[in-house]
C-alpha cells in the first residue's frame, strides 16, 4: 500500500516535511495531511510494510533457526547496545538500529545506552504502548522547585488534544479520578488475575492514598467499528508484538497513522534519507527544506517546503539541529540560547522488587497480557516530603512462573519432569519508574571528530544519575518491599541495578520549550523561538521528564501542534 | 491449539471463533503454522551418532545420552528424540563466545573421560540405573566430578530445559503453547488448562 507513495528525487515544494516516521511523525504526517497539505515524509531507514514485513511475526521457537536467540557473532559485531534491551531477540532485532553503522560516544566515565529503530514506522514498532497522560503537577513542578525552566503549557492545553488521539490511538484502561493520573478516552480494561485481584484489595485497604490499577496501554481491547473499518482488529494477546503485529492491534504507525495519512492522497514518503541538516534562509529567517544523504548509495539531494517538523525523536532531533550550522546559528538551528542539548533525561527503571506468594494453585489465566497493573504516583504531592525531588510510580503485576521453578535446582528425571508440566508458584514484581530532575550538565553534542558512513558527526553524550535519582531508587525498592509485605507475598528480592541512563528509553529534554527564548528553544506551541517554520514535537521538546511514559504526551503535542502550524501557515504567517 | 488447551468458558473466545476472527482478518498473512495449529515436524530422531557442529560424533553420543537423562521420555517423547543435543550443539556454534562454547565443549569432554575412567564404560553404555547414578554425582560435583571447576552440570540442565521446551514437542505436546490465545481472560483455571503449565519464551 505505501509503495505507490514512496519517492526519490523531487523538485517539488511542499507545504511541510516531516523528519522521522515513529510515533510523533506519523502523527504530524496524518494531521498535515488530513488539514490539506501537501507533505513529505522523510525517513532514514527502509520501508516496512504493514504486515508483509513483520518477519518474526507467528514463528514458535522451532521454526526459529536459534530457538529464538540472536546469533552471537551478529551481536558482537551489529547490537553491542541494542541487545541490552528486553524486547531484543531473534524475531524482532530487525527493527532496532545498527550500532555498527551508527555509532555514539560517551564521555569518559559516564555511559548511555541509546535504544533506537531506524526504519519506516521508527520505535512505534517496538514500543511496550504503556500509555498515561500526564497530570497537572507534571507541568508545574519545574516552577515549583526551580529545577528546569518552566512549562509554557499547562495540562489543561494539551487535555482536549490528549482525547482527541486518544479516542484515534485506541487506549484501553479503567477510569480512576486519579488526580496524579487524568483519566483517557478509554476502551475496557484487560482484566486483572486472581492475584492481582487479591492484591488490589489489599494494598487499597493497607494504604487508602495508594490505588493498584490496571496499566493503560495503545491496545484495542475491544474495537468499537471506528477501528475495525481502519483495519484494525482486537488484541489477540500474544504478547509478541514487538515483531510486528498484523491484527493492527497495538498503535503503530503502520497500523494508525500512516493508512489515515495516505488516505488523503496529501503524502510522500522518502525513505533511504537520512536527514543531514535543515536549510535555512537567514534572509527570510525561515527554514526552507533538508539536506539529505540517501542511506543506501550516500547520494545527496535536498528536499524543499514551506515548514518542517521534525520528529526524528529525541537524540535524532537533535543530532540534525546541532549539525544544520549557519553563520546566523554557528552553533546549530534555532539555538541562540545555548541550551539544544542540554537537560537530557530518561527515566529512572533500575529499582524493582520480586517475590513469591502462596497459594492460589487452581487459579490461571489464558492469554499473554501486553501491560500489567500499576500504581499512580503517591509520594511528594503538593510539596516535597520526602528525601529526594520528584516522584515515581510503581508498575508491576502478578504471573504465575512455568519452568523457573526447576531452574538452577539439581533435579532431573522422570519426576522432574512430570514436576515441570505444572506450573510453578505465582510471583509479583514490583518496579520504580522514576523522574529524572532536568539538569543541564546532562547533556549530548557532537563529536567533533567523528563522522558515521553517511558522514554526519556522532553524537557525544555526557549524562549521568544524580544524587536525588539514587535517593529515589533507594525508596523505590523499600517501599516495593513494603508493599509485597503487606500483600503476604515472601521471599522478597530487591534490586538497584547500575544500568546507565537509556534503557528506560524514553530519552527527551534536548530542545526544551520554555517561556523564554534566552533558555529555551521551543516556544508552547513546539515552534522554535528563532525560527518561526520549524517546529519540534518529538521528546526534544519536553521541559521536565514526569514519571510517566512520555510517548502518548508527544502524540498529544504534536496533533497540538500542527493545528497552531497549519492555522499560521493558512493566515500567512509562516 | 489443540485439545490439549480446551476453552471450556463461554465467556472467553471459543478456538472457532479466534480461528473465524484470524481468518478474517489476516488470512495468509500469518504463517501458515499458526493458523493450523502446530505442524508435525520434528526434527528426525538423531541418537548423536553424526557429527555436530562444534562435536565429535563421541561427543553428541554422549550429550544425546546426557540430556535424555535429564528428560527422560514419559507420555511425550524425551530430549533426545527431539535432538536436544542437536540443538544444544548448534547454540554452542552460533549463540555463544568461541570462549564459552570452548569451556563447555571440554568440560563435556573431561566428563565423559572421567566417567569412562571410574566406571569403564561410555555414558551411553550405562545401564539406566547407572546412568542416573552418574548424572547424580555431576548434579552434586561428587567424585570424580568434584575436581571440575566448571559448572557443567547447571549449564547442561538449563540449555536442556531451553532446547526441550522450545521444541515443538517439549512447548505444545507436553506444555501448553498458544501461538494466538485470542484474548486475556483470568477467569480460567488451571484445570481448564489441562493442569499444565505454558510454554514460555526464553529469549
Ligand atoms: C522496547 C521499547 C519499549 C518502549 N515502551 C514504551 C512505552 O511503553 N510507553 C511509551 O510511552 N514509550 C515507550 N517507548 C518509547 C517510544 O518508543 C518512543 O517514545 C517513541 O517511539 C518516540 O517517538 P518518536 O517519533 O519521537 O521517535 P521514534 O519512534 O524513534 O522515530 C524516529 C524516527 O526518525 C528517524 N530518524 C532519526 N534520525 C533521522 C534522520 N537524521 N533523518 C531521517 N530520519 C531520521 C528514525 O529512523 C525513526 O524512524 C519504548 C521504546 C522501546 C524501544
Amino acid at each position: 500500500m505505501i509503495d505507490p507513495f514512496l519517492i526519490k528525487k523531487s523538485s517539488q515544494k511542499y507545504d511541510a516535511i516531516v523528519v522521522g516516521s515513529g510515533i510523533s511523525g506519523g502523527w504530524a504526517a496524518k494531521e498535515l495531511c488530513e488539514k490539506g497539505l501537501k507533505v513529505l515524509l522523510v525517513e532514514r531507514g527502509r520501508p516496512v510494510r504493514h504486515r508483509t514485513d513483520y518477519i518474526g511475526e507467528g514463528k514458535a521457537p522451532w521454526e526459529m533457526p536459534h530457538g529464538g536467540k540472536v546469533e552471537h557473532a551478529l551481536i558482537e559485531d551489529q547490537y553491542q547496545t541494542q541487545r541490552k534491551c528486553y524486547a531484543f531477540n531473534d524475531a524482532t532485532k530487525h527493527f532496532f538500529g545498527n550500532d555498527r553503522d551508527y555509532p555514539y560516544t560517551t564521555e569518559p566515565g559516564t555511559s548511555f545506552d541509546w535504544i533506537r529503530g531506524n526504519q519506516l514506522g521508527g520505535r512505534s514498532l517496538l514500543w511496550h504502548r504503556q500509555s498515561f497522560r500526564w497530570s497537572p503537577m507534571d507541568f508545574e513542578e519545574n516552577l515549583r522547585d526551580g529545577n528546569g525552566c518552566d512549562w509554557p503549557i499547562r495540562y489543561e492545553d494539551l487535555a482536549p488534544w490528549y482525547s482527541y488521539v486518544e479516542r484515534f490511538a485506541g487506549i484501553s484502561g479503567s477510569v480512576e479520578n486519579c488526580p496524579t493520573l487524568p483519566d483517557s478516552e478509554f476502551l475496557p480494561p484487560f482484566e486483572m488475575n486472581a492475584v492481582e485481584k487479591y492484591a488490589k484489595k489489599v494494598i487499597e485497604k493497607k494504604y487508602p492514598h495508594l490505588k493498584y490499577i490496571q496499566g493503560r496501554c495503545a491496545h484495542l481491547s475491544e474495537p468499537t467499528q471506528f477501528f475495525l473499518d481502519q483495519g484494525r482488529t482486537k488484541c489477540m494477546a500474544r504478547d509478541e508484538c514487538q515483531r510486528g503485529c498484523s491484527f493492527g492491534a497495538y498503535f503503530s504507525t503502520q497500523s494508525s497513522t500512516l493508512p489515515a495519512a495516505l488516505k488523503t492522497n496529501n503524502l510522500s514518503i522518502a525513505c533511504h534519507s537520512v536527514v543531514h541538516s535543515v536549510i535555512y534562509d537567514a534572509k527570510t529567517n525561515r527554514a526552507t527544506g533538508v539536506n539529505v544523504i540517501d542511506e543506501e548509495t550516500l547520494e545527496t539531494r535536498e528536499y524543499h517546503a514551506n515548514m518542517v517538523f521534525l520528529c526524528a525523536s529525541t537524540l535524532g532531533t537533535t543530532q540534525i539541529m546541532l549539525n544544520s550550522k549557519s553563520e546566523s546559528f554557528p552553533n546549530g538551528i534555532a539555538n541562540s540560547s545555548g541550551v539544544l542539548g542540554h537537560y537530557l533525561m530518561d527515566h529512572i527503571y533500575n529499582a524493582t522488587a520480586r517475590a513469591d506468594i502462596d497459594g492460589f494453585e487452581d487459579d490461571y489465566y489464558i492469554g499473554r497480557r501486553p501491560t500489567g497493573p500499576v500504581i499512580p504516583r503517591f509520594k511528594n504531592l503538593g510539596k516535597q516530603t520526602e528525601a529526594f525531588s520528584r516522584g515515581y510510580f510503581l508498575r508491576g503485576g502478578a504471573s504465575r512462573g512455568s519452568l523457573h521453578h526447576g531452574m538452577g535446582t539439581n533435579e532431573f528425571g522422570a519426576d522432574f519432569k512430570n514436576k515441570m508440566q505444572k506450573p510453578g508458584p505465582w510471583g509479583l514484581f514490583l518496579g520504580g519508574s522514576g523522574e529524572m530532575v532536568p539538569k543541564f550538565e546532562n547533556q549530548v553534542g557532537l563529536n567533533t571528530g567523528k563522522t558515521d558512513k553517511w558522514g554526519m558527526p556522532l553524537l557525544h553524550f555526557d549524562c549521568r544519575f544524580t544524587k536525588n535519582d539514587h535517593l529515589m531508587m533507594k525508596d523505590m525498592v523499600e517501599t516495593s518491599a513494603e508493599i509485597l509485605e503487606a500483600i503476604g507475598a515472601k521471599n522478597i528480592t530487591t534490586r538497584i541495578s547500575d544500568d546507565p541512563p537509556g534503557l528506560a528509553i524514553h530519552e527527551m529534554g534536548t530542545a526544551r520549550m520554555g517561556r523564554d527564548p534566552k533558555d529555551s528553544v521551543l516556544n508552547g506551541n513546539n515552534q522554535c523561538h528563532d525560527v518561526p517554520n520549524l517546529f519540534v514535537t518529538d521528546g526534544a521538546c519536553m521541559a521536565s521528564s514526569s514519571h510517566q511514559n512520555p510517548s502518548l504526551t508527544y502524540m498529544a503535542l504534536t496533533a497540538r501542534a500542527v493545528d497552531i502550524a497549519v492555522n499560521l501557515y493558512k493566515n500567512g504567517e509562516l | 491449539m489443540t485439545s490439549q488447551h480446551p476453552f471450556h468458558k463461554p465467556a472467553s473466545l471459543t478456538r472457532r471463533e479466534i480461528l473465524a476472527g484470524l481468518a478474517a482478518s489476516c488470512a495468509g498473512l500469518l504463517s501458515q503454522n499458526t493458523l493450523a495449529g502446530m505442524p508435525e515436524s520434528a526434527p528426525a530422531l538423531q541418537q548423536g551418532a553424526s557429527k555436530g557442529e562444534m562435536l565429535t560424533p563421541a561427543g553428541m553420543k554422549l550429550l544425546a545420552a546426557l540430556v535424555d537423562v535429564i528428560i527422560p521420555p514419559t507420555k511425550t517423547k524425551g530430549a533426545a528424540a527431539v535432538n536436544t543435543h542437536g540443538f544444544i550443539d548448534h547454540q554452542l556454534a552460533h549463540c555463544q563466545s568461541s570462549a564459552e562454547a570452548a569451556q563447555f565443549v571440554a568440560a563435556l569432554t573431561d566428563a565423559g573421560e572421567l566417567i569412562e575412567r571410574k566406571w569403564h564404560k561410555k555414558y551411553w553404555a550405562l545401564s539406566p540405573a547407572e546412568q542416573v547414578t552418574v548424572m547424580a554425582a555431576l548434579a552434586e560435583r561428587r567424585a570424580p566430578f568434584n575436581r571440575q571447576g566448571y559448572p557443567l552440570f547447571a549449564k547442561l540442565k538449563t540449555m536442556t530445559m531451553i532446547g526441550y521446551y522450545s521444541s515443538e514437542e517439549g512447548a505444545s505436546k507436553e506444555l501448553v503453547y498458544l501461538a494466538v490465545p485470542g484474548g486475556y481472560s483470568a477467569d480460567f483455571s488451571l484445570a481448564d488448562n489441562g493442569g499444565k503449565a505454558y510454554a514460555i519464551p526464553f529469549f
